[in-house]
């Protein structure tokens, strides 16, 4: 065996970055990680999963799987695997034992932990009156740290950006624990929903990648409303009513009671839309066909509701008060009343909802506006029905938890991100170059029936050594394209196998090839190896 | 950054080594009877060569399962002619080895003998001539007193349960000896016999390639009243136990007649009578030899039954933490002062307010350096320690690897 050592070049060290993808799912106080669902343990003390956690929990070793815990009583009862540890100088224990627990041991006593441990999702919520938020105040400094990345890490602000203090706002702190994600949160991956009865009514995204979790999807704005009452049936030929927008863009609309002017809708030589009532002599006729002429325009955003007694009202579709409309009456119908629009309101999106802490894996809500109009639910146990909001997002955990009833069962929420996680790699290059590598001690490399393939013990003034005879033949493999005969005699090894030896000669690893190479004294070789860790 | 470095001496470093130890219980509800019917059951693996069983916790299927141990059986050339436990010191041939005839037709024969081979190739080693040796059941190989192993049950314990290695003397195995067969799961968990590596945390071999192993006795019956076979020392010696490969090795005799009065190899009754009855393996009342050489059964057959007779299998494991600590020592004129901004006030020392004030610092963290000051591990205290001229303390810091 030969043993060469790795050049300056040969040997590379790098670090793959790798992506985890993680999901999470809460719905009913349980976590669905990566969409995946653990069978009940068959002994199962409330829906416990067969790995002796709850759905959606890490389990660290992944022992007892599908055993019963009730049983189990160590040291004279056992039906769980679990470790112990004999008290000695090391003064080693285990973590989850304290230090004030560990002096309570005397030396020589066992000290028994238990399996499984688990790692899980986390959500705390912090109403706006809560004071005890110790988690919360920890971080004060991490979210000032990160200040320079966004003003809405502050943990306290009052300028143009808002007024807040986190240590007294409502809040909601999502906690991932790194084993999900490995050393941080990917930027701009984080992606947050909050679903009721299945359907989306609310989106968080890092889209930014500046650690603001922004909606990107919320529910629509209220749109402003108008009305147009018609009191008479008679008094419209030839009176226009007029709709403008805030761009003063101007459509105007002509009653045509003569039937000369063509159908509703049409636009006349003036440039105006026709309302055709010829021949209509009740209120509401007239008003729903003045409906259908503004229905029929298109682009000035307004739908329109007839009900039934002269009256329609507009209704404009975009939310907010963007488009807002003014209705004007410029020949003065004499049964004409007018509502102004108005009530539109601004909707949220756009706005910060939270903060992610990437590399702590922490993610602060405090988006506390409605994200429905119509939907309430008990989501603090509190018998009180409120709408969702950001800072319920994952609502699990509560003080006066429901116990085994449901627990706000139309409300889902998800959260969906990658993790960033670096696998360093050593790569080696081998290489077997010209008239290296091309003899081989493994027995068959000689001719196995060779005359001379003996060994040869010589006595020397009573000595003995033993000696393998330096006239043995090696095989010859060299393949003829000729039958019954041998091709012209070369030194030939077939490399299996790559050996790699540390400084004092110890094999610490072997690199296998699929198939074995063909080396001959002509033929140079670089095995390219790599190592993950 | 450290600004002041101390230099370890050959004192301030010491070496430790911590055993962790994990209590490993299975069931025999594990290994047979919860996942599914005899010879289909979901949490074992089989193969086509059909050599030996894989044993998981749950269906193996699942990517929650671990693998527990692997169970088979192997024999060598001399099984055919002198039985289990072959020629015994008293020159008597027990274990009825006219019972096999012609087990060389056997379609396992090979592979039985191959697995022996190979499996005290590695466990046992070689003699000066370069042969493979038998299996010994005290463990002195070189002694022509005591005799060897023809046949033996294997489990290979699973790296993930053993570990290190098996802590010696916790392995137990309980293993129902009752006569009739039964595929009903617990039926066959009766007549109890308890098999113990008995003294072996002081008394274990060492002669082995694999390193140190003891030697497996019958420690209780319970069956018989008396409370099993005399006391300890035991000395009704059934198998042999690898710590640190995790193969544990048991006798076929186990499951022959036997008398419970003297527990001699080969003449096991767990009846409680001289002679008594050899347990029933299968449905067809086959005993253990006659499965052995029935050319229809498989060696599936075999780990089958014998896992059907096990009540409980539980050992200890080791892993071994290597620690260094470091002893810091912070004499009474070391580390008073600090390089921190906040250690200055208008270019003063913030807490000296006359020359004569003794200096105070805060020590929160200790730094490892290299010996060309490279910073490699940094120990943090779980609050600042107060040091001045006053005061020298030690700081522990251990390094686990």
């Amino acid at each position: 065996m030969s043993l060469y050592k790795f050049e300056q070049n040969d040997v590379f060290k790098n670090r793959i970055k790798t992506h985890p993808r993680i999901s999470f799912v809460i719905s009913d106080k349980k976590t669905y990680y990566n969409r995946d669902i653990l069978p009940i343990n068959t002994f199962a003390i409330a829906d416990e999963t067969i790995q002796q956690t709850e759905q959606g929990d890490l389990s660290l070793y992944e022992l007892n799987i599908n055993r019963d815990a009730s049983t189990h009583s160590p040291p004279t009862q056992e039906s769980l695997i679990y470790p112990f540890i004999t008290k000695q100088g090391s003064l080693t224990s285990f973590k989850t034992i304290s230090t004030e627990t560990f002096q309570t041991y005397s030396y020589g006593d066992v000290i028994r932990g238990q399996y499984p441990l688990s790692s899980s999702i986390d959500v705390e919520y912090q109403a706006a009156s809560s004071t005890d938020r110790p988690h919360i105040k920890a971080l004060k400094n991490t979210f000032n740290y990160y200040r320079p990345l966004s003003p809405h890490y502050a943990y306290e602000s009052s300028n143009a950006v808002g007024t807040w203090d986190k240590a007294s706002q409502e809040i909601k702190l999502v906690s991932i624990p790194s084993i999900f994600y490995g050393s941080s949160i990917k930027k701009g991956s984080v992606d947050m929903k909050f679903y009721i009865t299945g359907s989306l009514i609310g989106r968080l995204q890092d889209s930014n990648q500046n650690g603001e979790l922004i909606q990107t999807i919320g529910p629509a704005a209220a749109s402003a409303q108008g009305r147009v009452d018609f009191n008479s049936s008679f008094g419209y030929n030839d009176k226009r009513i007029i709709l403008e927008n805030t761009s003063g863009a101007i459509t105007t609309f002509i009653f045509d009671d003569s039937g000369t002017e063509g159908s509703t809708g049409t636009v006349d030589g003036s440039g105006y839309i026709v309302v055709q009532i010829n021949g209509l002599f009740a209120r509401e006729d007239i008003a729903t066909e003045f409906a259908i002429a503004v229905e029929s325009v298109s682009g000035i955003q307004i739908s329109t509701n007839d009900d039934t007694f002269g009256s329609i009202t507009l209704t404009q579709v975009i939310g907010g008060s963007s488009g807002n409309t003014t209705i004007q009456d410029p020949d003065s119908i004499t049964s004409l009343n007018i509502v102004q629009f108005a009530g539109g309101a601004a909707d949220n999106n756009g706005k910060v909802a939270g903060t992610v802490l990437y590399n702590e894996g922490f993610v602060a809500l405090t988006g506390s506006w409605d994200l429905s109009s119509t939907y309430t639910d008990e989501y603090l146990f509190s018998g009180v029905n409120i709408a969702p909001k950001w800072t319920l997002w994952g609502q699990k955990f509560l003080a006066a938890d429901p116990g085994a009833a449901e627990f706000c069962p139309s409300s889902s929420w998800t959260i969906d991100c990658e993790g960033t996680n670096y696998v360093p790699v050593i790569t080696m290059l081998a290489h077997a170059k010209m008239g290296d590598l091309n003899h081989s001690n493994n027995p068959t490399y000689v001719k196995p029936s060779s005359d001379q393939d003996v060994e040869v013990c010589v006595d020397i003034e009573h000595d003995v050594d033993y000696y393998e005879n330096d006239k043995r033949e090696l095989a010859n493999v060299v393949k003829s394209p000729y039958p019954n005969t041998s091709g012209s005699f070369e030194k030939t090894t077939y490399i299996s196998k790559v050996g790699i030896y540390d400084e004092n000669k110890n094999l610490i690893a072997i690199a296998k090839l699929a198939t074995p190479v063909k080396k001959t004294i002509s033929r140079e070789y670089t095995f390219k190896m790599k190592v993950d860790f | 950054m450290a600004s002041t470095f101390k230099t370890f001496l050959n004192d301030d470093i010491a070496t430790t080594r911590t055993l962790l130890h994990e209590a490993i219980p299975i069931t025999g509800s594990i290994i047979y009877g919860t996942y599914g019917a005899p010879g289909a059951e979901l949490q074992v693996k089989t193969f086509a060569h059909g050599m030996f069983q894989s044993v998981y916790d749950y269906p193996f299927l699942s990517s929650s399962a671990n693998h527990i141990f692997d169970v088979t059986h192997a024999h060598n050339s001399e099984f055919e002619t002198q039985g289990v436990t072959g020629t015994q010191s008293d020159g008597l041939t027990y274990d009825g080895a006219s019972q096999l005839g012609a087990i060389s037709t056997h379609p396992f024969f090979k592979k039985r003998k191959n697995i022996y081979g190979q499996m005290g190739q590695v466990l046992v080693g070689h003699d000066v001539t370069g042969s493979v040796q038998d299996f010994d059941q005290d463990g002195d190989l070189l002694s022509l007193i005591g005799s060897k192993y023809n046949c033996l049950i294997f489990m290979n314990l699973a790296r993930l349960l053993g570990k290190d290695e098996i802590k010696k003397g916790s392995f137990e195995l309980q293993l129902g000896t009752t006569t009739t067969h039964s595929d009903t799961a617990g039926d066959m968990n009766t007549n109890l016999l308890t098999i113990k590596d008995d003294g072996a945390a002081t008394d274990y071999k060492v002669n082995s390639p694999a390193g140190e192993y003891g030697i497996l006795k019958i420690t209780g019956d319970s069956t018989n009243a008396g409370g099993g076979p005399a006391a300890a020392p035991y000395d009704v010696k059934c198998g042999l136990i690898y710590y640190q490969a995790g193969v544990v090795a048991l006798t076929p005799d186990l499951l022959m007649g036997f008398d419970n009065a003297t527990y001699e190899k080969g003449k096991i009754t767990n009846a409680g009578a001289t002679g008594g009855t050899d347990a029933e393996m299968n449905a067809a009342a086959q005993n253990i030899l006659a499965l052995l050489n029935d050319n229809a059964k498989t060696m599936d057959d075999v780990a089958l039954a014998f896992r059907q007779r096990i009540e409980k299998v539980c050992f200890n494991n080791t892993t071994e933490l290597n620690s260094t600590i470091y002893f810091c020592r912070v004499s009474h004129n070391d580390f008073n002062y600090s390089s921190n901004p906040t250690y200055l006030l208008d270019s003063k020392v913030r807490v000296k307010s006359k020359t004569s004030d003794a200096p105070i610092s805060y020590i929160t963290s200790v730094g490892l350096y290299s010996s060309d000051n490279e910073l490699l591990a940094v120990a943090k205290l779980s609050e600042p320690l107060r040091k001045d001229p006053t005061n020298d303390m030690t700081l522990r810091v251990r390094l686990d690897y």
